[in-house]
């Protein structure tokens, strides 16, 4: 008889959503259009996604998109060590490089992949990885899954960051992981003095840039472009999914670190490679952005400014990060679903994060008004918000 | 300072978001303490009073109670 008591271990409390006959995620996307997102027969304006500069529905990335297929076929369907690597891929991962002001870059199915690939390949147990405690889910799986000491640091604390480096150091390697931006609250973190306390201290930086490429810096070319950081000599992680509007993850670094790991990571080594399609589309994004990132650019802060009035006029509580992400304090986990809620039912999706992504009691719900989304619509919807969510 | 008001002040000093600290309420379901906050804390206690604290007792931590009583009986902190 199979023990089928352990999946008991899994159950979800679920009676929240039961309750409130609304249950954002893992919703049930029919069709999608540039700033439009089409859930059952609404169509919503879509401030959930992370399509930064409005382009993951764009006609042209479509064509391109139905165009690579043809030549390649949907997927090489191997891994990019063998069978599923590809000339574009090869192209897409230089230009990615030269784009971040990486020496060279590696792709993975996803960023989290990467994250959580990269510390279990690089790390020995001797090391020690200092992180800041609101660092990404992946960035924390793959540092505890290294077995070595581990040193949360407080939020985009240097300070605190500097005692931490100023202990004895370890037979191996310290390592300081951050974001750049963080994404439930669009702060920035102050990467040019993480970095200068890594040379100081001799630590090596990771930094995942997800929510950075595409949106800060110069072109939109990310943290170290931002920053001012030229010739970077620590890891750089990245999801190809968000501003850039395809899928996928990347490593960039020193081309010893990535031709070291294209040969012993197994989270690359062993999973199907990215579509040729899909490094196709990274490449036509690239492209685009060289003429179109500034207007797409200022379309998107104008979209944040916008919604950030209305927000403010209101009286609701928001983070005050720089990122071009919105987010909205609401508290509680039931008043967090609730004004989730209420947005959807203006006919807005947004994302609400309640616990364990935030702090108990913290719950936020996140806008991100990307440039595809109507400025005038996302106001008014905004506009529509009462007080009602807020129960307790 | 007491003790007891030592350890609150390194739990205090090592979040972002904690305020109050009752010392009986568990650091994770009532005050908020999660797994990475544990460890800075941790840390905190190891670096205040020159400690190694071994990763069983770090698991047996509930409240503010049980890190004096463990800094009092294991390591014979009273102060």
């Amino acid at each position: 008889m199979i023990d089928t008591t352990v999946y008991n271990r899994l159950a979800v409390d679920l009676h929240l959503a039961d309750a409130l006959q609304f249950n954002p995620y893992y919703p049930d996307v029919q069709s999608r259009k540039p700033g439009k997102v089409k859930i059952g027969d609404r169509w919503l304006i879509d401030c959930a996604s992370n399509d930064y500069l409005g382009l993951a529905a764009d006609s042209a990335l479509k064509k391109n998109y139905a165009d690579t297929i043809s030549r390649y076929g949907v997927s090489l369907c191997g891994t990019p060590i063998a069978a599923g690597g590809n000339r574009l891929l090869k192209e897409m991962e230089a230009r990615i490089a030269q784009f971040t002001g990486c020496e060279d870059a590696m792709t993975f199915p996803s960023c989290y992949q990467a994250n959580v690939s990269l510390f279990r390949t690089l790390c020995t147990k001797e090391d020690v990885i200092l992180i800041d405690h609101y660092a990404h889910a992946s960035l924390a799986e793959g540092a505890k899954a290294t077995g070595c000491r581990i040193m949360p640091f407080l939020h985009n604390d240097c300070d605190y960051l500097e005692k931490l480096l100023k202990r004895p150091r370890p037979k191996g390697c310290v390592f300081v992981v951050t974001e750049s931006v963080f994404s439930t609250e669009g702060a920035l973190a102050p990467f040019d003095g993480i970095y200068t306390l890594c040379e100081r201290y001799g630590a090596v930086p990771v930094i995942d840039d997800s929510h950075g490429i595409g949106v800060i810096g110069t072109g939109g070319a990310g943290v170290l472009s931002h920053f001012g950081i030229h010739r970077y000599e620590g890891i750089y992680t990245a999801s190809l999914g968000k501003a850039l509007a395809n899928s996928g993850g990347i490593i960039g670094g020193g081309k010893n670190c990535i031709t070291a790991l294209k040969y012993r990571c197994p989270g690359s080594m062993y999973s199907t490679a990215v579509p040729p399609a899909v490094a196709a589309g990274v490449l036509h994004v690239l492209d685009r952005l060289q003429n179109e990132y500034q207007s797409l650019r200022d379309t998107l802060r104008k979209n944040v400014d916008g919604i950030n009035a209305v927000i403010d006029a209101k009286g609701f509580q928001r983070a005050a990060g720089a990122a071009p992400i919105i987010s909205m304090k609401c508290g509680s986990i039931e008043n967090t679903l609730r004004c989730a809620r209420a947005f959807f039912n203006n006919g807005m999706v947004v994302t609400p994060f309640i616990e364990p992504s935030v702090p108990p009691g913290k719950g936020v719900v996140r806008i991100i008004p990307g440039a595809g989304v109507a400025a005038d619509e996302c106001r008014e919807a905004v506009s529509r918000l009462d007080n009602g969510w807020r129960e307790n | 300072m007491t003790l007891e008001e030592k350890v609150i002040e390194v739990i205090r000093k090592n979040s972002e978001t904690v305020e109050t600290v009752p010392s009986d309420a568990d650091l994770v379901k009532k005050v908020g303490v999660d797994s990475f906050g544990m460890i800075m804390i941790v840390n905190a206690i190891e670096d205040m009073f020159s400690i190694t604290v071994e990763e069983g007792d770090i698991a047996a931590i509930r409240t503010v109670d049980d890190i004096t009583r463990l800094l009092r009986t294991k390591y014979g902190i009273t102060e």
